[in-house]
């Protein structure tokens, strides 16, 4: 979890991410930066994120990214 | 389920309420925006086919209806010279027969025709699904909800216009002839070629004719169908059509495009745009002949010797003018 | 048959509501499927068999998706960790192969009839220049209706499957009616299968509340197209058919109508289109979303045509910058460049492709072309500039998220879609260039308040009515952005008022709308993709 928030401070430094309820509606993940975060999760977590898991849902707060993260490490 | 059956009940009620409220909306604007003269400057639409409004009440005993072919082709002024019958055209450019049948009941509001002449090349016009139903809509409500034909003059109305009646002064000369001295001859192949083929008519040209036939019987009035020479808009195809309908109809049909020679026609001379419509020459030859025709089949009023009709011995006179020839 | 033609809205769309609700709920499908498919013949009759062979070409690959998973499914519980990993290479290639015939064939169907012409017509040019003669023919192929709309709702149909998002659909009904559904065919919205395939065949009766707000949402987009967007047409036609003899004032506003002109026309015929589903209780999805508050670019492509931009999104962006291939380039970008590139090099790319696609999409020809990569170089200088940005506003302490600057974003955003829509109404890339020339150089301010305007196929009356019309639009349009829901405000007022609203709207449409006399109707832009 602490990995994945310092992933994403570095990605959109001074946002307080924990509090978000919806990263995508509010426009602070665009399409450029899930693209970019994808990136570096595969690296950080070695788990692969294709196209299917790229919905809103698994992008929409902190706690979804991490559910989705341990979905696919089990996987 | 009973109250269901009220609530569908109440919507129903709440929309007949709703259209009818719309529609006195509408009959009122509609009474506001029309025209309230027939002149060009007053906003009406063809003032020149409209003209018949400001003729004195029941004065016009045949009037024409159709497309361009027949204002530029039929000439009151000459059947008014060499005949005496008084006639009006009320033909407009691209008229359908939806849009003769909303003018021949616009003439019926102050004159008593006794014969009708429709010239047939419109009924080949062809109009989509949504023209057909502004049409038919035209031709049955178009007067009292003149709004859709005349929405546009919101930017020419005036105050004093928008609550009284209409009251129509435009004289027209020529009674709706378009005059045109040019002269562009046709000097391509012969177009009336013999066949057995037929053409198509539109079933909702046919429906309105129909309507226009029904409307004249009411009346008590003559019903012609006639043809003007025509080298682009007329084969035999559609001779062979309009010959076979108005055969099913019991109604007379003349084509001019046959046997032109009947009236000297010479599509050298007679055509001012080669071979679409004719000039003013042209009309005279044609307007000739058929008053030869309506002597010999119908039982019209000469008036040239009655002097409530003199002002038409004036109008004959501006029109030699206008036709310079 | 347009979607705002008589035709349509009376005797079309009442006859299909009523059948509807005639019919018992389950053969409600029935009619819709029908009147689609009759909408279809009653426009482009020769072309229908196009729609039906696509239909049936992602129909059948969905079963056969579904052959193959179960199949794995099936054998995979059998198997060792190895042995699945094995397994799931092969399904995985069997898979693809089903999904790319399928892709293949339909757009295959698209690339010859809409670009054939194009590209053939390049290719003899080219071959000319090499003083070759061997032409291609040049082929008058009929474009089908629609089917830049449905092939790209039958590609997403057909990715969704492969991709595992959910099972393909063993109804072919279900499927032939997602794919012709006739308020959506000519104009989109593109739909997802998940998003509208189990509406449409749920026969839901109409509801008095559907068939009041489909209505409203109806004559909402007639007034849009007929007083302000026709009303435009005739200057907007004047300016960029002879732009060489226009001065760059009349150039500038005819940019920016034509700008007015395309959003009051695709918008309003979207509003047209949304309200004919409503009265049959389908929610579409959205095209639009207040596009001129855009404060980006970036922000206007997710606001206009959005089901396109998210079309785009999900099946060119995504697959393109997540696959593989760029996840390795980006890696080494990253490790030999600095990590900023690393991170943009896969989002650059796979922009390129978007915006292509975005612009060949709308047409085949060099203009769109053009089209697509105008706006790929705003959002790429954008993307390089940001940190720039960020810095400079840092150092004059300016605020970035205050409201003085949010207007100057959107004043730059419309300013630079007004550039991109004169492209796109320009009759080509060089006479694009030949307008913005002129308008440099030529301006000829006096031209403003002289008159030189209003004699340009349209009045000073027109003018008023188009911007009265727009003023209305703009209150509308403010309140919704705010959060109000204008129709829910109206519909909790008393029935005078209600009443009065509607009534005025109908009026409103009637006395100014550009029609009848003097008037050409005028065919939607955005239903000639």
């Amino acid at each position: 979890m602490e990995e994945l928030l310092e992933i994403l401070e570095n990605l959109k430094p001074g946002v307080d991410f924990p509090a978000q309820t919806d990263l995508i509606e509010d426009h602070i993940l665009d399409s450029m930066s899930v693209v970019m975060l994808v990136g570096e999760l595969n690296d950080a977590f070695d788990i692969e994120i294709t196209p299917v898991d790229v919905v809103p849902e698994n992008f929409k707060t902190v706690d979804a990214i991490y559910a989705m993260i341990q979905r696919l490490s089990d996987d | 389920m009973e109250k269901s059956k009220n609530t569908l009940l109440s919507c129903v009620v709440k929309s007949i309420v709703f259209i009818l409220i719309l529609a006195l909306l509408l009959l009122g604007l509609s009474y506001m925006m029309a025209p309230k003269d027939n002149t060009k400057e007053s906003g009406i639409i063809n003032p020149n086919a409209t003209g018949f409004y400001s003729e004195p009440q029941n004065s016009i005993d045949v009037v024409v209806v159709g497309n361009s072919d027949a204002y530029s082709g039929f000439s009151p002024m000459e059947l008014w010279n060499s005949f005496g019958y008084t006639s009006y055209v009320s033909a407009e450019g691209l008229q359908v027969p939806a849009g003769s049948l909303a003018m021949l009941k616009r003439i019926l509001t102050c004159q008593t025709p006794k014969l009708v002449i429709l010239e047939t090349d419109g009924m080949f016009t062809k109009t989509d699904a949504s023209q057909n139903i502004i049409n038919a809509f035209n031709s049955v409500l178009g007067e009292p909800f003149s709004v859709f034909r005349y929405h546009n003059r919101w930017k020419k109305l005036k105050w004093k216009d928008v609550l009284r009646k209409p009251y129509y002064t435009a004289h027209c000369v020529t009674k709706g002839q378009m005059l045109s001295n040019k002269v562009k001859e046709y000097s391509g192949k012969e177009y009336m070629i013999e066949t057995d083929e037929k053409d198509k008519i539109p079933p909702f040209s046919v429906m309105t004719v129909d309507k226009i036939k029904e409307l004249c019987e009411e009346n008590g009035i003559e019903l012609l169908l006639l043809e003007m020479p025509s080298e682009s808009s007329w084969n035999y195809k559609r001779h062979n059509a309009v010959k076979e309908f108005a055969k099913e109809r019991d109604l007379p049909f003349i084509d001019l495009n046959l046997d032109r020679d009947r009236f000297d026609f010479d599509w050298t001379t007679d055509s001012r745009d080669g071979g679409n419509h004719l000039n003013t020459r042209g009309a005279r030859k044609v307007t000739r002949f058929i008053g030869e025709y309506l002597q010999k089949h119908y039982d019209l009023p000469d008036y040239r010797e009655d002097p409530a009709y003199s002002v038409w011995h004036e109008d004959y006179k501006e029109y030699l003018k206008q036709i310079k020839i | 048959m347009a979607y705002s033609s008589i035709v349509y809205l009376l005797p079309f769309l009442g006859a299909v509501v009523l059948l509807y609700n005639g019919m018992p709920k389950k053969y409600r499908w029935w009619v819709l499927l029908l009147a689609s498919y009759i909408f279809y013949w009653l426009n482009s009759p020769t072309t229908l068999i196009f729609l039906l062979l696509s239909t049936a070409a992602v129909y059948l690959a969905g079963i056969f998706l579904n052959k193959i998973q179960d199949g794995f499914d099936l054998s995979k519980k059998a198997l060792d960790k190895e042995g699945k990993k094995q397994l799931r290479k092969i399904v995985g290639w069997q898979k693809k192969a089903v999904c790319a015939y399928a892709l293949l064939f339909i757009f295959g169907l698209l690339a010859f009839l809409k670009y054939y012409p194009f590209v053939s017509e390049n290719i003899n040019q080219f071959l000319k220049l090499l003083h070759l003669e061997n032409t291609l023919p040049s082929l008058k192929l009929l474009l089908p209706l629609g089917i830049s709309y449905y092939t790209l709702q039958a590609a997403g149909y057909i990715i969704d499957v492969y991709r595992g998002k959910y099972r393909a659909d063993t109804h072919l009904g279900k499927v032939a009616l997602f794919l012709s559904f006739f308020p959506q065919i000519v104009e989109g919205p593109i739909a997802r299968f998940d998003q509208t395939a189990d509406q449409l065949m749920e026969g839901n009766r109409s509801t008095y509340q559907n068939l009041t707000w489909g209505v409203q949402l109806i004559l909402w987009g007639l007034f849009k197209k007929m007083v302000i967007a026709d009303r435009a047409n005739p200057f907007v036609a004047e300016v960029f058919k002879n732009y060489a003899e226009q001065s760059g004032v009349a150039l500038l506003v005819g940019g920016v109508l034509f700008t007015i002109q395309i959003y009051m026309e695709f918008s309003g015929c979207m509003d047209i289109v949304i309200g004919s589903a409503q009265l049959f209780g389908i929610n579409l999805p959205k095209n639009f979303a207040r596009p001129f508050f855009a404060t980006s670019v970036n922000d206007f492509w997710r606001r206009w045509h959005i089901t396109l931009g998210a079309w785009l999104r999900d099946y060119v962006f995504y697959s393109v910058s997540l696959s593989k291939g760029f996840a390795k380039l980006s890696k080494k970008a990253k490790e030999k460049l600095t990590p900023f590139l690393g991170a943009l090099i896969p989002s650059a790319a796979a922009l390129f492709c978007v915006w292509i696609c975005n612009g060949i999409w709308h047409g085949a020809g060099w203009k769109y072309l053009a089209y697509g990569m105008y706006y790929y170089g705003i959002m790429l200088l954008g993307m390089l500039l940001e940190p720039l940005f960020a810095r400079c506003a840092a150092k004059l302490k300016l605020n970035r998220e205050g409201n003085a600057f949010r207007i100057v974003r959107i004043l730059r955003t419309c300013i630079l879609v007004v550039g991109g829509m004169t492209l796109f109404r320009a009759e080509t890339v060089g006479a694009f260039g030949e307008i913005v020339y002129r308008i440099f150089t030529n301006f000829a301010p006096q031209h403003f308040y002289d008159g030189t305007l209003l004699h340009l196929c349209i009045d000073g009356w027109d003018f008023i009515a188009i911007a009265a019309g727009c003023a209305i639009v703009l209150l509308v349009s403010i309140l919704q952005e705010k959060g109000y829901s204008l129709r829910e405000q109206i519909a909790g007022q008393n029935i005078i008022i209600r009443w009065s609203v509607y009534l005025a709207l109908i009026l409103a449409i009637i006395i100014f709308g550009a029609y009848g006399s003097g008037y050409d109707q005028v065919a939607f832009i955005y239903g000639q993709f």
